[in-house]
């Protein structure tokens, strides 16, 4: 399935650029208000429901403060969100936010704004050049790694074999989480990553491969899976084997039935992203920063580990 | 000297006909000799199981391909009735009967609009499906936006991870629909006719064969085998993702194209589609039962794909 991914790149990407040029079009179009200030976002991928989380979040925020939005998706590549700044430039917006979708390839975007002196806020993942931008909100992926590995050592009492379910390979996200789940591990002499594999996010992979390892008979005690999408896939192997009480899962990202399935006791736990946080600092710190406000460069809003001991504090 | 010529003939032609089925009995041979635990029952339904979502495409898209067309819009048509589907499979609101009927009536949708759109308007069938493609998924993540639909029944979760006489429900569909495909492809007029248009479109059109009504058709059972497939694969995983299925049709394109259909039309079977698609699950499942590295899984999924096709050739020119 990956192998081919690539082949809708370039033709996502016509079809992206033509509904770009329509969208910034369009709102040119229609600005008549006169000292509303304008704020481009970038997404990094509208099809993800924690983005979707963030974007709710940005939108309200911008709302309170009268600010108008001009959000583009950037459909998962890094290149099509290098030439919406370019467009966001074009169209002459105050400050940009950019949700990077790609530690390397989403950095010409923050050189781009930086050249044209917009202001840039990037929010939720990182890019390489984060310095040069004039402010960044987000949490850590390397310590929501790190959360998931300590629970799970925690609940092991420091040995057994571990599995590990990953992002896509060469995502930042995935990069960073699996950095923070190796250095957890690796000070527990008694645990073991017997194997490892890319979800790609998704949950019907990630339940075909931990099929695939049930089946080959190794002996399996936790599952660290790098969102819970693929926590998710990966339980449902394991309660069709009937092992739900003797091997751990735990994911990321706290939506909605990896929490529910916390509560019964099914999962051992979710690490909460606070999207709504994110998205209204960032939104914030655009405000301040195009009223002349100094801010802050660095600014870190700490995940959660989430058990069954306080998930109905998340429960809505 | 003679009577050597004519084994060597008749092995030619016996390989000819049976190629893609030896390369597939021969990577069966190497997993079960490398991991013992590859062979057993357990796992064998376990790889009919992972392969039943792409299979019931993949039988679709022989029918198409066979037709010298394509379809690039079964894995978005797949996300599109997976949420139309599970968006009426909660618990407590409609029987299972409403979502099966919708997701499948969704699916058929989509593919009359490639199938009338081909056949009618003549336009390219790449074109047209990729317009498809693009729309489809973008119509899923509007009915959705773009979040997951969860909390599904559990009469629904049952055809996903059902059995019926021991063996998984998702299995029994994705025979059900080989054996379907099998019977139309080749024992009905349907089916010749399915061949004639992909042989010799003009030719089947002055013979007096409605060529449009058999172009829409292959189309409209694609799309109506891919709302099928989204079915099986949100209730397997008891949500449905409208960023589910992405390059599904690539999948399927490769089952059928691995089982020796060609991809200028006119010649296939259902049967060798059902060793493709068999082919690339027990590819995925060996190497992961291998704890092959997941980089290193992708070289040799494309290397075995490419291989499987060259044996098959080599084998016909025998």
């Amino acid at each position: 399935m990956i192998f081919i991914k690539r082949f809708h790149a370039s033709m996502n990407l016509i079809v992206a650029a033509i509904l770009t040029i329509a969208v910034l079009n369009g709102c040119s179009r229609n600005s008549k208000t006169v000292h509303q200030i304008i704020i481009g976002v970038s997404y990094q991928d509208l099809q993800n429901e924690f983005v979707i989380r963030l974007q709710d979040a940005i939108r309200v925020k911008a709302k309170e403060l009268n600010i108008r939005l001009v959000e583009l998706d950037g459909q998962g590549y890094a290149e099509k969100q290098v030439s919406q700044i370019e467009n966001f430039v074009a169209r002459n917006v105050d400050a940009i936010i950019l949700n990077p979708e790609d530690q390397y390839g989403s950095s010409p975007a923050v050189d781009i704004a930086v050249r044209e002196h917009k202001p840039i806020i990037v929010v939720n993942s990182i890019v390489a050049n984060l310095d040069k931008a004039d402010a960044y909100v987000g949490s850590p992926d390397v310590e929501a790694g790190k959360i998931e590995a300590l629970e799970i050592m925690r609940l092991l009492n420091g040995k057994g074999n571990v599995v590990l379910i990953q992002g896509p390979y060469g995502h930042s996200a995935e990069i960073q989480r699996s950095k923070g789940i190796r250095e957890v591990l690796s000070k527990f002499p008694g645990a073991e990553i017997v194997a490892q594999q890319t979800g790609n996010w998704d949950r019907a992979q990630a339940l075909s491969v931990m099929e695939n390892w049930l089946s080959a008979g190794r002996k399996i005690d936790a599952v660290i899976a790098e969102n819970d999408e693929m926590a998710m896939g990966a339980n449902k192997a394991i309660s069709a084997e009937g092992k739900q009480k003797k091997i751990f899962v735990i994911g990321i990202d706290a939506i909605s039935d990896a929490l529910m399935a916390v509560s019964h006791g099914e999962i051992a736990g979710t690490v909460f992203q606070d999207a709504h946080g994110q998205g209204a600092l960032a939104v914030e710190l655009a405000y301040q920063i195009v009223k002349g406000i100094k801010i802050i460069h660095t600014n870190f809003i700490p995940f959660q580990l989430v058990t069954k001991e306080n998930v109905d504090n998340f429960i809505k | 000297m003679e009577t050597e010529y004519k084994i060597f003939k008749k092995a030619g032609a016996f390989l000819s006909k049976y190629g893609i089925y030896f390369a597939f009995l021969l990577l069966t041979c190497i997993l079960a000799i490398i991991s013992p635990p590859f062979l057993t029952t357990s796992n064998i339904i376990n790889i009919l199981r992972q392969i039943s979502v792409n299979g019931i495409i993949a039988v679709g898209m022989t029918l198409v391909i066979i037709t010298a067309g394509i379809d690039l819009s079964a894995g978005s048509i797949v996300a599109l009735s997976a949420v139309i589907a599970a968006s009426y499979a909660h618990s407590g609101t409609y029987p299972l009967i409403v979502p099966l009927a919708l997701g499948v009536i969704s699916g058929l949708a989509c593919g009359l609009i490639n199938g009338v759109l081909i056949a009618k308007k003549r336009l390219a069938p790449f074109i047209v499906t990729l317009g498809m493609m693009t729309a489809a998924r973008g119509m899923g993540l509007v009915y959705t936006s773009g979040r997951p639909v969860i909390n599904l029944s559990d009469s629904y979760d049952k055809i996903g991870g059902g059995y019926f006489w021991g063996i998984p429900i998702p299995v029994i569909i994705f025979l059900a629909v080989v054996l379907c495909g099998i019977f139309i492809l080749h024992y009905t007029r349907f089916g010749r006719y399915i061949f004639a248009v992909g042989g010799n479109k003009f030719a089947a059109k002055v013979s007096g064969i409605n060529t449009d009504r058999i172009i829409i058709s292959v189309y409209a059972i694609t799309g109506a085998l891919s709302g099928l497939a989204g079915i099986v694969l949100s209730s397997r995983v008891m949500s449905a993702s409208p960023a589910t299925g992405q390059g599904y049709e690539l999948d399927a394109i490769a089952a059928v194209v691995i089982g020796g259909t060609s991809l200028s039309g006119g010649v296939g079977t259902i049967a060798g589609t059902v060793a493709g698609a068999l082919i690339i699950g027990v590819m995925n499942n060996g190497l992961d039962m291998l704890n092959v590295s997941s980089y290193w899984q992708l070289v040799v999924k494309g290397l075995i794909i490419v291989l499987a096709v060259l044996l098959d050739k080599k084998s016909k020119n025998a």
